[in-house]
């Protein structure tokens, strides 16, 4: 399930009710004695974590440590937002009134939302805490507080009125619910999550803050709670996709030629991805979804929710729903009108023939005679800076922009030369980069363990590489790689994976 | 495969404030350049640029000048550069208040040469020509005569030869070709003159670096190439240069010599790829061990002895003409193989190349306009998504011509009740008109001329298809046509694809 392209059609809707709304102010603001049950709900949570260099996959970056202001939450449990604890190596909670600190561990982790639960080592550490319960959903007009935290403990609450429920872009694809609020945060002491409450629950986990348009986005209330839900499970499942894109159908001469009748409202199903759960439904390229659920379709995707009005369906799909779930849908095709009923799934990162992010766990690579063989990954791509989308290798932006479209090469990732690692070996060799991989040994190339498969097998005594770019065809000598990677190991200390 | 695109900042050679400083005293013989001096011109040219976003309107004028110089009666030469989209051209010599008009003769953007013709040949009393020499050595002494920026009378520098080496003329942007390399001041204003050797031209400045860049680098374009030109002008029509049609890989790593059944030593190149639209196509394939042309022995970085130098193998390749044929013994799979083909120009290149006197090629039709990419319309459009950038950039290296010749691009979504909902579709590319793959700009217009109830455009890699209702459109058209003031419906004469692509090999 996904958004490409002409997205701006799916999140206009919620802006009209904001004045409706607007007469509805609720949400007192918090007392002396709030402020003081705060810090007994709260911890400072500093992690400190450690990633590698995509491009020299066995290069560590500096560890680098980060606090956030945690939220105590029923079970025992810390609450912060995900990212905060990707490639951690040391979590540490701390006491906001006593400075009392304990090592903590990840419970769960989900980084398309965004959200993380820690627990301390030893339960003891909580005990006494006041863990906070989970507010209603907000509406739009509705004050809502950031706990903002001093370094001496001290709590500060920073006022901000819900200006819109809003889906925002999380991270690759991933579309959840946020509250928009006014207000910017002063006094951020370099935390990364800060709690935002309603009342005295917790409503939602700042997301991101806009400076410049004084805008602060908060991870709203029901997010929080699928999540939560879904950790108190036994295996955390994630929030569910179905597996399709769409677009929208506000066009009247493109409704004209697919024969909707006026009657009818609905989204354009652009791709369905092979294997997923609209697929596996029977859900087809061309359909026009009108309803999902109980609610109709509008025909730029959105449903009318009773608390926020127009909302993108990605919303009822993903955090509406849970994995498992039968989701209904009725889809106008041909003239016919058909139920279908996908079971939804999550799309791990790993699905992906370009993964979204790799984390918690070193990048796969092979270094063979000196040329560096990895999977391509967004992890990889973004190493090209803040701009990488305008410096990174042209070829495989596009293979990562189109990859749910490169259809019938049946590869699961793509593999590429990353670079070449200069020894007297590598000599006419060592210019070349970012090449993608098609076979070795004549053997076609789907993921990084092919390579080392196809290695066993050398080609008239020679190991053959073919790489879709200029120059096509390369050639190692199964006999000198020993020596090429002891020459490697000794002179640039890299570790050599077996192969 | 032989040209490249370069990056290097190109300098402005024409547009240039003049500046009031004193002319320098000559510090050259009087006698010689009073001589050499009457075969040297100024021309001034009158362009018009075609805006690529407004294609059906004629163009923005521009003024500039450069040098030219004759070489034979009522024949002078200068750079391709400073006469390219002249609309009007004058020349004017030294000691004569006149200005004659003059008119190109043959241009080549390839090797930014172009030759003039004076409508007045009373313009030629008191005029010498100039003799072309041979390429001037290294460390050699070269006189260039121009007027640049800095004054209005003819200027004289004085510097040596740096280098003779194979590059990039930015003025097409994708060939390259001999040059010289010379350390005397070369400026705007300088483009199309000679450079002098003993009385005899050795070189024509060209190009250089900005001063932000490198100090006391300029180029000339040597007299082989000049020569070329001549002779390829010579039967009344420009062919422009012609190319093998593949990429080499230099054989320096010794195992990868092994695996190709090559011995140690200093010879042979690999083929890479083979370019579909090249001549190579059918006479070469990828692993090919190069080793001899026109039994120039290769070295195995690709170059070859020629004219006591060691210089480029496209060296042999860059001195033939359309129809010439280049023999190459090769190595296939250790077998040691003789092939003679005949050369070409491969036209998928000019894709990316600088395009000059051309009018943009475009099709209005239900409140968008279609264009094929090229350089001068990918450099004019602000945003380009990254399939756009793939399209162009990987054009050549993924083969994707073998698809869509012409790549039809969506420019502009123009405003109008009948296109509210399609400004999401700005710079798709289009794959089918009605499930007719459009390899060509007249395909796409010969799909909207038949008659449908509907025009259902798919887009290269969006699979949400564009959909236009045929009354709509006509409704649309005389509005939307008057509201932007687009003058023209369509043009199509013109175009890089050669008739042979419009189908699907």
């Amino acid at each position: 399930m996904a958004i490409k392209n002409r997205l701006y059609c799916l999140f206009a809707g919620a802006l009209c009710f904001l004045l409706a709304a607007c007469g509805t102010l609720s949400g007192a603001a918090p007392s002396v004695g709030a402020l003081q049950n705060a810090r007994r709900s709260m911890l400072r949570v500093t992690v400190t974590s450690q990633s590698y260099v995509f491009h020299s996959p066995w290069q560590q970056r500096r560890p680098a440590t980060q606090t956030a202001i945690g939220v105590i939450v029923p079970g025992g449990q810390v609450l912060v937002t995900g990212l905060m604890v990707a490639n951690q190596r040391y979590i540490e909670l701390e006491t906001l009134d006593t400075q009392e600190k304990q090592p903590a561990r990840v419970v769960v982790v989900d980084y398309d939302a965004d959200l993380a639960l820690v627990e301390p080592l030893d339960a003891k550490f909580l005990a006494g805490r006041q863990p906070m319960d989970l507010s209603g959903d907000a509406s739009i007009g509705d004050q809502l507080t950031v706990w903002q935290v001093k370094p001496n403990g001290d709590v500060i609450p920073d006022q901000g009125l819900v200006t819109s429920v809003d889906l925002s872009l999380f991270s690759l694809n991933n579309f959840f619910l946020t509250y928009r609020l006014n207000g910017s945060l002063q006094y951020g002491f370099n935390n990364q999550t800060l709690p935002v409450v309603y009342g005295d629950a917790l409503a939602g986990l700042v997301l991101r803050q806009n400076t410049s348009g004084q805008t602060i986005e908060v991870i709203a209330t029901p997010v929080i709670r699928h999540f939560l839900k879904d950790a108190q499970s036994k295996k955390y499942k994630g929030f569910p996709t179905a597996g399709f894109y769409f677009g929208a159908l506000s066009d009247p001469q493109l409704r004209r030629y697919i024969g909707l009748p006026e009657s009818l409202t609905g989204i354009y199903v652009q791709k369905v991805l092979k294997g997923s759960p609209a697929d596996k439904a029977g859900l087809m390229a061309g359909d026009v979804i009108t309803r999902i659920g109980d609610h109709e379709v509008t025909n730029n995707g959105q449903y009318n929710h009773p608390r926020y009005g127009q909302t993108s369906v990605v919303h009822l799909i993903r955090t509406g729903s849970y994995v498992g779930d039968p989701l209904a849908m009725r889809i106008y095709r041909a003239g016919k009108t058909l139920d279908l009923q996908p079971v939804l799934d999550h799309r791990q990162p790993d699905e992906y023939l370009v993964p979204p992010y790799i984390l918690d766990r070193q990048p796969e690579y092979l270094i063979v005679g000196g040329l560096v063989f990895l999977e391509l990954s967004m992890s990889y791509l973004r190493e090209y800076g803040n701009d990488w989308v305008s410096d990174a290798p042209i070829h495989l932006l596009y293979y990562q922009q189109n990859q749910d479209y490169l259809n019938g090469d049946h590869r699961e990732k793509i593999v590429i030369i990353s670079d070449v690692i200069a020894t007297p070996f590598s000599i006419g060799y060592e210019n070349l980069s970012n090449l993608v991989v098609l076979k070795v040994n004549d053997q076609p190339i789907g993921k990084l363990d092919d390579v080392r498969k196809a290695l066993k097998t050398p080609v008239n005594g020679f190991h053959k590489i073919e790489v879709q770019q200029h120059p096509k065809e390369l050639f190692l000598d199964p006999k000198e790689l020993p020596q090429i990677h002891k020459v490697i190991e000794q002179r640039y200390g890299i570790p050599i994976p077996p192969l | 495969m032989f040209k490249s695109k370069f990056g290097w900042i190109r300098l402005a050679w024409m547009m240039a404030v003049v500046a009031v400083v004193f002319f320098p005293r000559m510090a050259l013989s009087g006698d010689r350049i009073e001589i050499l001096r009457r075969g040297v011109v100024r021309i001034y040219a009158v362009a018009q640029v075609p805006d690529y976003l407004v294609p059906w309107a004629p163009g923005n004028s521009q003024e500039g000048w450069g040098t030219g110089f004759i070489i034979s009666r009522n024949r002078l030469l200068t750079n391709a550069h400073v006469v390219s989209n002249a609309r009007f051209i004058t020349i004017e010599k030294e000691g004569d208040s006149r200005r004659y008009e003059a008119q190109v003769k043959f241009i080549a953007h390839d090797c930014d040469l172009a030759m003039l013709e004076v409508v007045d040949e009373s313009f030629f009393k008191g005029t010498a020509a100039l003799k072309l020499g041979g390429v001037p050595a290294l460390d050699s002494v070269v006189t260039v005569l121009g007027y640049p920026i800095g004054g209005d009378r003819l200027s004289v520098t004085r510097g040596v030869v740096s280098r003779i080496d194979y590059r990039g003329y930015a003025h097409s942007g994708v060939d390259s070709h001999l040059v010289v390399q010379i350390d005397a001041a070369i400026n705007p204003g300088n483009s199309g003159g000679p450079v002098f050797q003993d009385n005899v031209v050795v070189g024509m400045a060209f190009q250089g670096f900005s001063g932000m860049v490198a100090q006391n680098v300029g180029y000339m374009i040597p007299t082989p190439v000049m020569n070329r030109f001549l002779e390829d002008v010579a039967d009344g029509h420009y062919d422009s240069y012609v190319d093998v049609g593949f990429q080499y890989f230099p054989l320096i790593n010794a195992t990868h010599r092994r695996a190709l059944g090559l011995a140690p030593g200093d010879y042979g190149v690999m083929v890479g790829e083979v370019m579909r639209a090249g001549a190579a196509y059918g006479y070469l394939q990828t692993g090919d061990v190069l080793l001899s042309i026109d039994d120039h022995v290769i070295f195995s970085d690709g170059r070859v002895d020629l004219d006591n130098d060691r210089l480029m193998l496209n060296e042999v390749v860059e001195r033939k003409f359309k129809g010439d044929t280049v023999r190459l013994k090769l190595l296939r799979q250790g077998q040691e193989m003789k092939v003679t083909m005949p050369l070409n120009t491969p036209w998928p290149y000019l894709m990316q190349a600088n395009q000059y006197d051309e009018h943009p090629r475009f099709v209005v039709f239900g409140g968008l306009l279609f264009q094929p990419l090229s350089n001068e319309f990918y450099e004019a459009l602000n945003s380009k998504s990254v399939t756009l950038r793939y399209y162009y950039s990987q054009f050549l290296e993924e083969e994707l011509y073998l698809e869509h010749p012409e790549v039809v691009v969506i420019s502009k979504v123009f405003p109008d009740p009948s296109t509210s909902y399609l400004e999401g579709f700005a710079t798709s590319i289009v794959d089918s008109v009605n499930d007719v793959k459009i390899r060509t700009l007249a395909q796409l217009k010969a799909a909207f001329e038949a008659p449908a109830e509907f025009y259902v455009i798919r887009l290269v890699g969006d699979p949400q298809p564009l959909v236009l209702e045929a009354k709509a459109a006509k409704e649309a058209r005389d509005r939307i046509l008057k509201q932007y003031g687009i003058t023209q419906e369509a043009y199509l004469p013109g175009g890089i694809v050669p008739p042979g692509w419009a189908v699907e090999k």
